[in-house]
């Protein structure tokens, strides 16, 4: 059964089995695809891909000279009698574990690379195999006729939908697009000129931003600077032993109580010495004399206000759409 | 100002200071692509004209939230696709017809939903055997499933690198291939009397 574990990597079974076209197509994406993020993996994969190449390109071995007269004696002796080939000491193939495995190896190879997957064979045709790996598939087309012709019927495909047309949208297109999308407020060329010339200047500064880990480091490193500097500071001006916490809260309420009662002296002076604020006064309690008049005056104010507040809202606030003009001279 | 020579970056910066010219030539540059995309997608003239549109007007009304460090086309293919695959799934359009929207009720209306293609360099018989190779590469990518289709056309149409297509596609490299594989694994099959 197939392992499902992509986070761990893949197993010399797994792997061999992938390159025998022995599993699922799901299995195969998921190979595929922790391949391709995990390094290990992609170099164990790429070496039994080689070495399924090398063995597949192994010459045919001979026999000893009398190994088919053994095999027949023995085939002979154990018909007659049902017994066992006699073999000598001498005779007795030595077979190693070593040797099982690469006589598997060579048999599943040799399997393997009698005709090209047409994974393999779409990944050639798309130039996107090692060059070692598109070399070992070239030497194989042109030994192959059969993978030859499925060569071509991939490169026929290819072809034949890289020749589809490119389509034009109608020619009124381009115009609703256009009036439709926000440009955003009206600005005057200056403003315009500016605000242009920050869009290309961020532009410019994010092929500035750090893009590898080194890059962030080495720039957090200079931000952290200005940082320890500002704490070695306080650090010197706190180790004083006549500076506490307390001592220096107490100066700064002073200092703030200090500034805003200054502050709060000089703008009631100007507020009661103002002549606005007689007028006001004035005004006030003249209204107060003829409550008639004052509704009156309180709604119309009211209401003009909500008019001029409309009228700004519809002008400025309402997004601008790009108008007939443009969509004429574009088409 | 020459907007022919600024970069795609570069018009999305001044597009997002509200410069209409730099609209107009991002819009110039994509219309056609995008279009194609969509269109090869639903297979419906008109539907897929309101798709284009609104991919357009999606990416331009957001486009100071565009990211400079990654290119402008595979943000805007993004959205098309995005919007595309949104819509195909709300009409569980899955498979779409060569001779025209699959929503016509007349002839008429099936005609004019047909497949409207540029004139070409090619002289006229040539024309007419690509037009019909074409026509049949054409139905057999409409009967892909929606990302299959994406991916062949992002790939072999659009010309764009698997890297690309798995960052348009919001999908591990693996799985693209996996995708164009298979994508084309059915289309060899579906094709196999045209092309072997």
């Amino acid at each position: 059964m197939a392992q499902k574990h992509p986070k761990t990597h893949l197993t010399a079974e797994r792997i061999q089995a992938f390159l025998d076209d022995a599993l699922s197509r799901d299995d195969r994406a998921e190979i595929q695809e922790h391949a391709t993020s995990c390094g290990r993996c992609q170099a164990e994969l790429e070496t039994w891909q080689l070495l399924y190449s090398e063995l597949g390109g192994l010459p045919e071995l001979s026999p000893a000279p009398n190994f088919r007269e053994r095999v027949l004696a023995g085939l002979d002796t154990a018909v007659a009698g049902e017994q066992r080939l006699p073999v000598s000491a001498e005779q007795r193939l030595p077979v190693s574990g070593e040797q099982r495995l690469f006589g598997w190896l060579r048999q599943r190879a040799v399997r393997a690379a009698e005709h090209l997957g047409p994974e393999r064979l779409q990944d050639y045709v798309e130039g996107l195999l090692p060059e070692r790996q598109m070399a070992r598939v070239s030497a194989h087309l042109e030994a192959c006729e059969d993978c030859h012709g499925e060569e071509e019927q991939w490169r026929s495909l290819i072809h034949g939908i890289e020749k589809l047309p490119v389509m034009a949208p109608s020619s009124a297109f381009a115009s609703h697009v256009m009036g439709q999308i926000r440009i955003g407020r009206l600005m005057r060329p200056a403003a315009a000129s500016t605000a242009r010339g920050f869009a290309l200047a961020r532009a410019w500064a994010g092929r500035l931003v750090p893009r590898t880990q080194k890059a962030w480091a080495v720039i957090s490193g200079i931000a952290l600077t200005p940082v320890t500097v500002v704490a070695l500071l306080a650090y010197a001006v706190f180790s004083n032993p006549l500076v506490t916490p307390g001592a220096l809260a107490s100066f700064l309420w002073w200092r703030i109580s200090d500034g805003a009662n200054a502050v709060w002296g000089l703008l009631a002076d100007g507020l009661v010495e103002s002549p606005i604020a007689f007028y006001a006064y004035s005004a006030l309690d003249l209204l107060a004399g003829y409550p008639g008049v004052t509704a009156m005056v309180a709604v119309s104010f009211a209401a003009a206000t909500s008019l001029a507040g409309w009228v700004l809202y519809r002008n400025l606030m309402t997004t601008r759409t790009a108008d007939e003009n443009y969509a004429r001279a574009s088409v | 100002m020459d907007f022919d020579t600024q970069t795609d970056k570069e018009l999305a910066a001044l597009a997002a200071a509200g410069n209409e010219g730099a609209f107009a030539e991002l819009l110039r540059r994509y219309e056609r692509p995008i279009f194609s995309l969509v269109y090869r997608m639903v297979r419906d003239r008109a539907l897929a004209e309101d798709l284009a549109q609104e991919t357009f007007i999606r990416a331009f009304n957001a486009v100071a939230s565009y990211d400079p460090r990654y290119k402008f086309s595979s943000w805007i293919f993004k959205i098309a696709n995005n919007h595309t695959i949104d819509h195909l799934r709300r009409r569980k359009l899955d498979t779409v017809s060569i001779d025209g929207s699959p929503h016509a009720r007349t002839v008429q209306e099936e005609e004019q939903t047909r497949l409207v293609v540029e004139s070409t360099d090619e002289n006229p018989q040539e024309y007419v055997e690509h037009r019909e190779l074409g026509d049949q590469i054409e139905q057999a990518i409409g009967k892909l499933r929606p990302e299959y289709r994406t991916a062949v056309l992002l790939r072999h149409v659009e010309g764009y690198a698997y890297e690309e297509i798995s960052k348009i596609m919001d999908l591990p490299l693996g799985t693209v291939k996996t995708y164009l594989h298979r994508a084309r694994g059915e289309l060899k099959e579906s094709l196999a009397h045209l092309i072997s």
